[in-house]
């Protein structure tokens, strides 16, 4: 769905870092959503680390780099990584091109399927959103 | 907040204190300057791929590897560091990083201008004077906090900044040395080196203190405690190690280094039917400039490829693949790939 211009698929679930998650069998994948990509502008560098990492809800899996600011990327589950995409170490900017297709950043197998703090559904992405785009208002 | 004015600092804690007070979780500005030179990489840099080590080690010139983005730098006492350490709670500190990037620059352009420096704000986070840069820059998210360093140049040694780099040969070297001189500045070259002489580096640190407590509100002096110091113990002991300096990274074919935003100096390789071919060029603003296209060992060039690089010359990366199909001569054989050439010579 768009809202106010950034397109936010309602059949994913997000963290309150902008960083999305879709169930694929009994797997996750994850990775940056619209709003983050577009407002990190262009993105230079994705840790991308060693398979088999064990992961720790709120836990930090990785680093990214955008306009000489570097980012955390928090685990949204426990579980494991099972897998990067390696397209990123040479093409970070897949992110700003494809967020949700050729620039997904992790696959996890999570240790159970608790996704319920993540926000989900049409609804919850809206109000969401909506506290999300008066929090980042161009304030001076 | 607390303001940490430590003047000169054993070069280490000139990069320590900032990420030990971020994790910590304690809210500061730190002014200090290194009490030597020092080479410092961004998070995501391999020193292998970035850096000459062997001429590093041989002139005893230490390497660090800070959590902060931004590029490889060399740093000396003739730089002044303002280190922001600040919470994401703060109600200070926006949350847009073009908004934040502004805001905390502020400070920075207004003491070079209370020096006599028209340095003004470029986004996305840079200070120019007359489009020079004149502040290098690095932040991130360390600890609980996020953080925002960088420099106020006295002087930049560009010579010995070309020197550290890894470059493919003394011709590369030379040409980036030139490059920065064309886009780099500093305090000295600004005011001239009397009055440049003339500002001593308390006064630098003051004026910085004075800007960026207009933005942040009264700041409090304080001293590293023991807290601080144990922390800077235990972050040393992490980040000077040999484990988490070499961060490995995939090289890239060619090399490409970073002049300043938006400017790039690089090399490529080009295989051809009458040999391989050395090309280097100016990437500015996604634009080829300053192009020289000669053979592998840096002989002269005839004038067909003297022709094609001067067809190259100034095109943007998006108008490169026709360019290459139209100026490609048949001597050198079949034409690349237009478009996955175009992509290569892209930063």
């Amino acid at each position: 769905m768009d809202i106010q211009g950034y397109n936010m698929p309602e059949d994913l679930y997000y963290d309150e870092n902008h960083f999305w998650v879709r169930v694929e069998g009994g797997e996750l994948v994850m990775g940056m959503d619209d709003f983050a990509q577009k407002l990190a502008g262009d993105i230079v560098f994705v840790q991308l680390p060693d398979e088999g990492k064990k992961l720790k809800k709120g836990g930090k899996l990785a680093k990214v780099e955008s306009g000489k600011w570097l980012g955390k990327v928090n685990s949204p589950v426990n579980g494991e990584l099972i897998a990067v995409n390696e397209a990123l170490e040479s093409k970070p900017n897949l992110i700003n091109q494809d967020c949700y297709g050729a620039g997904w950043m992790y696959r996890i197998k999570a240790a159970d399927n608790d996704l319920g703090d993540l926000v989900h559904g049409a609804d919850a992405l809206q109000k969401w959103m909506a506290a999300e785009l008066d929090k980042y208002a161009d304030k001076k | 907040m607390l303001l940490y004015d430590l003047g000169r600092v054993a070069w280490e804690h000139s990069q320590l204190v900032y990420h030990a007070l971020a994790e910590l979780g304690r809210e500061a500005l730190v002014l200090c300057a290194p009490d030597r030179p020092y080479v410092c990489l961004g998070y995501h840099q391999d020193a292998r791929l970035e850096l000459d080590l062997d001429h590093c080690q041989a002139t005893g010139l230490p390497v660090f590897r800070r959590e902060v983005g931004g590029g490889a730098v060399y740093l000396d006492p003739d730089q002044t560091f303002w280190q922001l350490v600040i919470s994401p709670d703060n109600p200070a500190a926006p949350r847009r990083r073009d908004v934040f990037y502004r805001k905390f620059l502020g400070p920075v352009a207004a003491a070079y201008q209370a020096l006599g420096v028209a340095s003004e704000f470029q986004p996305v986070n840079d200070l120019v004077v007359a489009g020079r840069k004149i502040c290098g820059t690095g932040a991130g998210e360390v600890g609980s906090c996020w953080v925002f360093v960088g420099n106020l140049m006295r002087r930049f040694d560009q010579a010995a900044m070309a020197r550290v780099c890894r470059c493919p040969d003394e011709a590369f070297r030379a040409r980036f040395a030139r490059a920065m001189a064309g886009h780099l500045t500093s305090l000295e070259r600004e005011l001239g080196a009397e009055r440049a002489a003339a500002v001593s580096d308390a006064g630098l640190r003051q004026a910085l203190a004075r800007e960026f407590g207009a933005v942040l509100g009264p700041l409090t002096p304080a001293r590293p405690d023991p807290e601080l110091w144990a922390e800077v113990e235990r972050q040393g002991q992490r980040m000077l190690s040999p484990e988490w300096l070499i961060f490995p990274r995939k090289p890239r074919p060619g090399r490409t280094v970073k002049v300043r935003a938006g400017v790039f100096l690089c090399r490529r390789e080009l295989d051809t039917a009458a040999g391989r071919l050395r090309l280097d060029y100016l990437l500015r603003d996604e634009r080829l400039t300053e192009v020289e296209l000669r053979a592998e060992d840096g002989a002269e060039t005839g004038p067909e490829l003297s022709a094609l690089a001067r067809a190259w010359e100034g095109r943007g990366l998006t108008e490169l693949a026709e360019t290459l199909a139209a100026s490609w001569p048949t001597s050198l054989g079949p034409l690349p790939e237009p478009a996955a050439l175009a992509r290569r010579l892209a930063a």
